[in-house]
C-alpha cells in the first residue's frame, strides 16, 4: 500500500507541475505575442552573438594579441556575416507572413494538452503493473538474519548448501569440522576430486588417522575411474598399520589382493578381519564369503600350476588363465580395463541415459575392441537418443566411416 | 520496496519521455507551453532516473538478493566499492546508467539551454526524448534491471572478478559520458535539418556539447586501455580488439568533429559535414553498443549474448541511423554551406585533417565488420588482426602527423604555405637533430622507429612552436614576450597542449612498440633475473586471503639501475563465489617507464614460470591523451565569442595601407 501511495505522490507532483509551471508560458504565448516578436528575439540572440565577438576583437587587438590587419580581416568577417543574416531574415519573415493561418493551427489546444499529461500515468501504471512486483518486500541481506526459517517447507537445495559451506570453508580454510561434513557430500555428488582435496586438506590438519586415510584411497581410487593407484593402497596399509583393529581399510586391502590374485595375502587378511570380528557384523558375512573364495582360487591356481608343469589340457588352463590368473602383461591388463570401463560406461548409458558426446565415445570403444555388434546397438541407441541429426555429427560419421547402419 | 519504487520511476520516466517527444516533434514550431514542458519533462526525467539508479544502488550495498541483477552480480563478502560498482559491471545496469547519463545531458540542455533559440532546443530536447524512450523502452522491456526474485537466493554469484578493479569504477560512466554527449550533437544535428537553420548561435552549442563528449570519451579510452594494461595482465595496452574498435572509431570521428566544429564555430562554413559527422560519431557510437551486447563478440564486455537483446539494439542503430540519414538527404541540400576558404588556409588544413581521420574511421569499421559478415555470409572464419590496423592505421596517421602542425599555423580563410614553413623550419630541425641524438646514443639499429620518433617530437616541437611564435619570442624584448605568452587566448594554449599531447603519445607508442624487452624465465624463491640493466629478486610467494578470495601473494625486489630497491607485488587470484582466476600484475615505474611482472604457474620443481618485461616510456602512451582531455577543458573554458581571424586578400591589403598612407 505504501508503495502506491508513494509512486502516486510521484506521479501527482509530476503531472501537476507540468501543468502549473507550464501555464504562466502559455498566457505569455496567448497574449499576442506575434511570430515576428519570436524572430526579433532570435535575431537578437545572433546579434548580440556578434556584437560580443566585435567586442572580443577590439579587446585582442588592445591586449596585442592580433594586430590591427587581423582586427580589420576579422570584422570583415562580422559585418558579411550580419549582412548575409539580415537579407535571410527578410526572406524568412515573408515566408511566415503567407502561411500565417496554418501556423496558427500548431497551437496546442488546451484539452489536448491536458489530454496527454494525462497519459503519462496511465501509460506508466499499465506497465508497471504487466512489469513491476509491487507486493515483493525488499530483502537486505542484514535483515535475513535465520536463514533456515524462511527455508521452512521449501526443498533445500543441495548444491545451494554445498555452496555455502564451501565460502565459509574459504574464509575459514582450517575448519577441520567444516572439511569433514563436505567430504562424504562431495562423494555423493560424484565431485571425487573435490573430495580428495577435501580429504587432503583434513589430513593437514588432524592428527593422522586411519578413517581419513581410508576415505582419501576411496575418494582417489573414484577420482581415478576406479584404477587403485599406488598412493591409494600405502593410504590403506598405512590405515591398516596405524590401527590394527580397523576394519574398512582391511576389507579394500583384501579385496586388491583378490583381484590382484594374491590370494595368500588375501585369505591372511580375511581372517585377521574374522578375528576381529564379535560374531553379530554385518560385514562378517562378506568377510567369510571373501575367504572361502580366495582359498578356492588358491586351491584351483595350485591345481593349474600343477596341470601345466605336466603339459597336459592346454585348453582348460587357457580358460583358467583368462578367468582368474592375474594378467601377465601391461597390454593384457590395459585392455582387461578398457573392458571394464566399457561396461561401466555402456551400463550407466543404459539405465540412466548420458550426452552425445558419450554415447559417441561407447560406440568408438566398441569398435576399438572390435566389438562391431555391440557397437551397432550402441549406435541404435545413441539414435534413439538423439533424434536430431545435428546434434550426433561426430556419431554418425564414425559409424559411416565404420560401416554401421 | 525501494526497488519498487525505483523500477516504477524508470517507467514514468519512459512514459513521460514518450509524451514529451511526440508533443515536441508535433508543436516544436510554436507553441511556449509545449515548449516550457518539454524542458520541464526534461530536467524530471534526470530526477526519477536518478532516484531509480540510487534504488539499484542501494540495494546492491545491502546485498538485496531478491533483486535479480543483485544475485547475478554481487556477492555478500565483496568490498563495499566493488559491490557498487558491480551495479554498472554488467547489461542490465550499465543500460540504466546510460539512461542516467543521457538524461543528466538533456537536463543540462533544459537548464543552461535558455538562451538557445526556443525551438532549437525544443526540438533537441524533443530528439533526445525519442533517446530516452529507446533506451528506457530496451532497458524495461528487454534487459530490466529490477528483475526480482522470489524465494531470493541467500547468496549472490559474484562480480566478475577481472571487473572487481576502480578501473571499471570509472571506465563505463566516462565513455558513457562520452557517447551519450555525442547523441547531443546528434540531435542538434537532426534539430538543425529538421528546421533548416543553422545559425552562429547553433554552431555556438555544438562545439562545446563535441569537446565534452570528446574529453569523455577520450578519458573513458584510456581508463580502458590501462585498465587492461594492469589487469589483464598481457602487458599489452592496445590489441585491436574489436571491443576496443567500437569505441575507438566514436573517438576517431568524434576528434574529426571536434575539428570541423571549430571551423564551423570560427568560420560558419563545413556546416553540412559537421552535420554529417555529428550523424556518423553517435551512430558508430550505437553500433558499438550493438557489437558489444548483441552476443556478436565474445570479450570482457560482451555481457549479455541475447540474439533478441541484439535484435532490438539493430532495430534501434537502424531507427536513428535510417532517421538521421533520410533527413540528411532530403534537408542537406537545402542548407546553406558557409564561408568559402582557400586550399591552403587552417580551414584547408582542418579538411585534411578530417579526410584522414574519416578514412582512418573506415579502414578501422572496415576491419573490424569484414570478418563479421563473413562469417555470416558465408560461414568462414577469419580474423583481421594487429598487423592489418597496425598497417593501414599508421599510413594514414602519418600524413596526418606530418600536416598537423602546419594547420596551427596557417591563418583563416588563406594563408602562405611558405611563410608558414619558414616558421616551422626550427621545430623540423630540432626534432630531427633529437631523433639523431637519441639513436646515435643508443646505438638502435635502424628501421621505422627513428620515423616515428621523429614525427613524435616534430608534432610536439610544432605544438610548441606555435605558442613561441604567437609570443614573438626573439622580436620583442624577452619579459614583454613571457607575459604575452600567458596572456595568450586560452583556445590557443589548448590547441598547443592537445597537439602536444598527440605527440607524446606517437612517441610512447613507438619506444614501446620498438624498444620493448622481454624476459620470460622460470625462477625459485632467492633466485635473481637480469632485465634492461634492473635486477629483480623472487623474495616472497605464498598463500594469503583476501576479502572473497584467495590468493598466491609474491614479492620481488627490484634493484634499479641508480642501485635503489623497491618493493613489487604480484598476485594470482582465485575468487571463491565464481572460482574464477585472475592475475594482478607488478608495476614499478621507473620516470615514465615500466617494469612489468606476472607470475604463472608451478613448474614440476617447484619453480614459477616469471614474465617480466621492460617497458621503456610506456606512460606516455596515457599521459598524451591525458593531456589531450586536459586540452579540451581548457578550451570549454574560453567561452568568449571569437570569430576566426582570416588573413586579408593582397590586393586589399594593400588599398589599405595606401588609405593610411593617404
Amino acid at each position: 500500500m505504501t508503495f502506491w501511495i508513494i509512486s502516486s505522490l510521484i506521479t501527482i507532483f509530476c503531472i501537476a507541475s507540468f501543468f502549473i509551471l507550464t501555464r504562466k508560458s502559455a498566457a505569455k504565448s496567448d497574449n499576442n505575442k506575434t511570430e515576428k516578436d519570436k524572430n526579433a528575439r532570435e535575431d537578437s540572440l545572433t546579434k548580440q552573438y556578434f556584437k560580443k565577438s566585435l567586442a572580443e576583437i577590439e579587446r585582442d587587438m588592445e591586449a596585442g594579441i592580433i594586430s590591427e590587419e587581423e582586427a580589420i580581416a576579422a570584422k570583415g568577417e562580422i559585418a558579411r556575416e550580419i549582412l548575409r543574416l539580415e537579407k535571410e531574415n527578410a526572406v524568412k519573415n515573408s515566408w511566415v507572413d503567407s502561411e500565417n493561418g496554418k501556423i496558427k493551427l500548431l497551437y496546442i489546444p488546451n484539452l489536448t494538452f491536458i489530454s496527454s499529461l494525462l497519459l503519462i500515468p496511465i501509460i506508466a501504471f499499465m506497465l508497471y503493473n504487466i512489469l513491476g512486483s509491487p507486493n515483493l518486500p525488499s530483502m537486505p541481506l542484514a535483515l535475513r538474519t535465520n536463514p533456515a526459517e524462511q527455508n521452512i517447507g521449501a526443498e533445500i537445495d543441495i548444491e545451494e548448501a554445498v555452496k555455502r559451506v564451501e565460502e565459509q570453508l574459504a574464509r575459514t580454510p582450517d575448519d577441520a569440522r567444516g572439511w569433514s561434513i563436505i567430504a562424504p557430500v562431495y562423494m555423493r555428488l560424484q565431485r571425487y576430486d573435490d573430495a580428495v582435496n577435501a580429504l587432503r586438506k583434513l589430513q593437514t590438519l588432524l592428527p593422522p588417522n586411519a578413517d581419513i586415510e581410508t576415505d582419501l584411497a576411496e575418494a582417489l581410487v573414484m577420482a581415478n575411474n576406479g584404477e587403485v593407484t599406488k598412493e591409494a593402497i600405502d593410504l590403506l596399509k598405512s590405515a591398516a598399520k596405524r590401527d590394527p583393529k580397523h576394519i574398512r581399510s582391511r576389507v579394500y586391502l583384501a579385496s586388491e589382493a583378490m583381484r590382484n590374485g594374491d590370494y595368500k595375502e588375501a585369505i591372511q587378511i580375511w581372517q585377521s578381519l574374522k578375528q576381529l570380528a564379535s560374531g553379530s557384523e554385518e560385514w562378517l558375512a562378506l568377510v567369510e564369503e571373501g575367504l572361502q573364495e580366495a582359498q578356492a582360487n588358491l586351491a584351483e591356481q595350485a591345481g593349474n600350476n600343477q596341470q601345466e608343469g605336466m603339459g597336459r589340457n592346454e585348453n582348460s588352463i587357457n580358460e583358467k588363465q583368462e578367468e582368474q590368473t592375474p594378467p601377465q602383461n601391461g597390454t593384457d591388463s590395459q585392455a582387461e580395463l578398457i573392458q571394464q570401463m566399457v561396461a561401466r560406461l555402456e551400463n550407466r548409458l543404459n539405465e540412466e541415459g548420458g550426452s552425445i558426446e558419450e554415447w559417441t565415445q561407447l560406440v568408438r570403444s566398441f569398435l576399438v575392441l572390435g566389438e562391431k555388434e555391440k557397437a551397432q546397438q550402441a549406435y541404435n541407441k545413441a539414435k534413439l537418443a538423439y533424434p536430431k541429426e545435428e546434434e550426433r555429427l561426430e556419431v554418425d560419421a564414425l559409424a559411416k566411416q565404420a560401416g554401421l547402419e | 520496496m525501494l526497488i519498487e519504487l525505483g523500477h516504477y520511476a524508470l517507467i514514468l520516466t519512459f512514459s513521460i519521455a514518450l509524451i514529451q517527444s511526440v508533443l515536441g516533434l508535433i508543436y516544436w514550431r510554436k507553441d511556449n507551453r509545449i515548449a516550457e514542458f518539454v524542458r520541464l519533462a526534461a530536467i524530471w526525467q534526470f530526477f526519477l532516473t536518478l532516484f531509480s539508479f540510487l534504488a539499484l544502488i542501494y540495494a546492491f550495498v545491502v546485498s538485496d538478493f531478491s533483486l535479480s541483477l543483485a544475485y547475478q552480480h554481487s556477492y555478500s563478502l565483496q568490498p563495499l566499492i566493488y559491490k557498487i560498482t558491480g551495479t554498472w559491471g554488467n547489461h542490465e545496469g550499465s543500460i540504466l546508467l546510460w539512461i542516467l547519463t543521457l538524461t543528466l545531458f538533456n537536463a543540462a540542455v533544459a537548464i543552461f539551454g535558455k538562451n538557445l533559440p526556443t525551438q532549437l532546443r525544443t526540438l533537441v530536447l524533443s530528439m533526445q526524448g525519442v533517446m530516452v524512450v529507446a533506451f528506457a523502452g530496451f532497458s524495461i522491456f528487454t534487459s530490466n534491471p529490477f528483475a526480482r526474485l522470489s524465494p531470493a537466493p541467500f547468496e549472490g554469484t559474484d562480480l566478475n572478478p577481472i571487473l572487481q578493479d576502480i578501473g571499471l569504477a570509472l571506465h563505463p560512466p566516462l565513455l558513457y559520458l562520452g557517447y551519450v554527449g555525442f547523441s547531443v550533437c546528434f540531435s542538434f544535428a537532426i534539430a538543425a535539418l529538421i528546421s533548416g537553420k543553422i545559425d552562429a548561435v547553433w554552431a555556438r552549442w555544438v562545439r562545446p556539447w563535441t569537446i565534452i563528449s570528446w574529453i569523455f570519451l577520450t578519458l573513458g579510452n584510456v581508463m580502458g586501455s590501462y585498465w587492461a594494461y594492469y589487469e589483464l595482465g598481457w602487458g599489452g595496452w592496445w590489441f585491436w580488439d574489436p571491443v576496443e574498435n567500437s569505441s575507438f572509431m566514436p573517438w576517431l570521428v568524434g576528434t574529426a568533429l571536434l575539428h570541423s566544429a571549430i571551423v564551423m564555430e570560427k568560420r560558419n562554413a563545413l556546416k553540412i559535414w559537421t552535420i554529417f559527422l555529428a550523424i556518423m560519431t553517435f551512430s558508430l557510437s550505437l553500433l558499438g553498443a550493438f557489437l558489444v551486447r548483441s552476443g556478436i563478440l565474445t570479450s570482457v564486455h560482451a555481457f549479455a549474448s541475447d540474439p533478441t537483446r541484439g535484435l532490438v539494439l539493430l532495430a534501434l542503430l537502424g531507427f536513428f541511423i535510417g532517421v538521421a540519414f533520410t533527413l540528411f538527404a532530403l534537408r542537406a541540400p537545402s542548407l546553406r554551406a558557409g564561408g568559402l576558404f582557400a586550399p591552403i588556409s587552417r580551414e584547408g588544413s582542418l579538411v585534411l585533417n578530417n579526410l584522414f581521420l574519416a578514412t582512418a574511421t573506415a579502414a578501422v569499421l572496415v576491419g573490424t565488420l569484414y570478418p563479421l559478415f563473413l562469417d555470416a555470409l558465408t560461414g568462414e572464419r577469419i580474423s583481421v588482426g594487429a598487423p592489418f590496423f597496425d598497417l593501414t592505421f599508421s599510413i594514414l596517421m602519418v600524413p596526418l602527423l606530418i600536416i598537423l602542425p602546419f594547420g596551427a599555423f596557417l591563418s583563416w580563410k588563406r594563408a602562405d604555405l611558405i611563410a608558414v614553413t619558414q616558421r616551422l623550419m626550427g621545430a623540423a630541425m630540432l626534432a630531427l637533430l633529437i631523433t639523431i641524438i637519441i639513436f646515435m646514443l643508443t646505438g638502435r639499429r635502424i628501421s621505422l622507429a627513428p620515423l616515428g620518433i621523429y614525427l613524435g617530437f616534430w608534432v610536439s616541437f610544432g605544438a610548441i612552436a606555435d605558442l613561441i611564435f604567437r609570443s614573438k619570442f626573439g622580436k620583442i624584448p624577452f619579459r614583454e614576450s613571457i607575459k604575452r605568452l600567458f596572456r595568450l587566448p586560452k583556445h590557443i594554449w589548448s590547441t598547443a597542449l592537445a597537439h602536444l599531447g598527440v605527440g607524446l603519445t606517437v612517441i610512447g607508442v613507438v619506444t614501446v612498440s620498438a624498444w620493448e624487452s622481454e624476459n620470460i624465465t622460470t625462477m625459485q624463491v632467492g633466485q635473481n633475473a637480469e632485465l634492461a640493466g634492473y635486477n629483480i629478486k623472487f623474495t616472497v610467494a605464498e598463500e594469503r586471503k583476501g576479502p572473497n578470495y584467495i590468493t598466491e601473494h609474491f614479492e620481488f625486489d627490484v634493484t634499479g639501475k641508480n642501485g635503489k630497491t623497491k618493493k613489487a607485488v604480484s598476485e594470482k587470484r582465485v575468487y571463491v563465489a565464481s572460482s574464477m582466476p585472475t592475475t594482478e600484475a607488478a608495476i614499478l615505474t621507473y620516470g615514465l617507464s615500466q617494469l612489468y611482472i606476472t607470475v604463472g604457474d608451478l613448474d614440476v620443481d617447484g619453480a614459477r614460470v616469471v614474465r617480466i618485461w621492460f617497458k621503456p616510456y610506456i606512460l606516455l602512451i596515457w599521459f598524451g591523451p591525458l593531456l589531450m582531455a586536459g586540452a579540451g577543458f581548457l578550451s570549454l573554458s574560453d567561452r568568449k565569442a571569437r570569430i576566426g581571424i582570416p588573413k586579408l586578400a593582397k590586393n586589399r591589403l594593400s588599398r589599405n595601407k595606401k588609405v593610411k598612407a593617404s
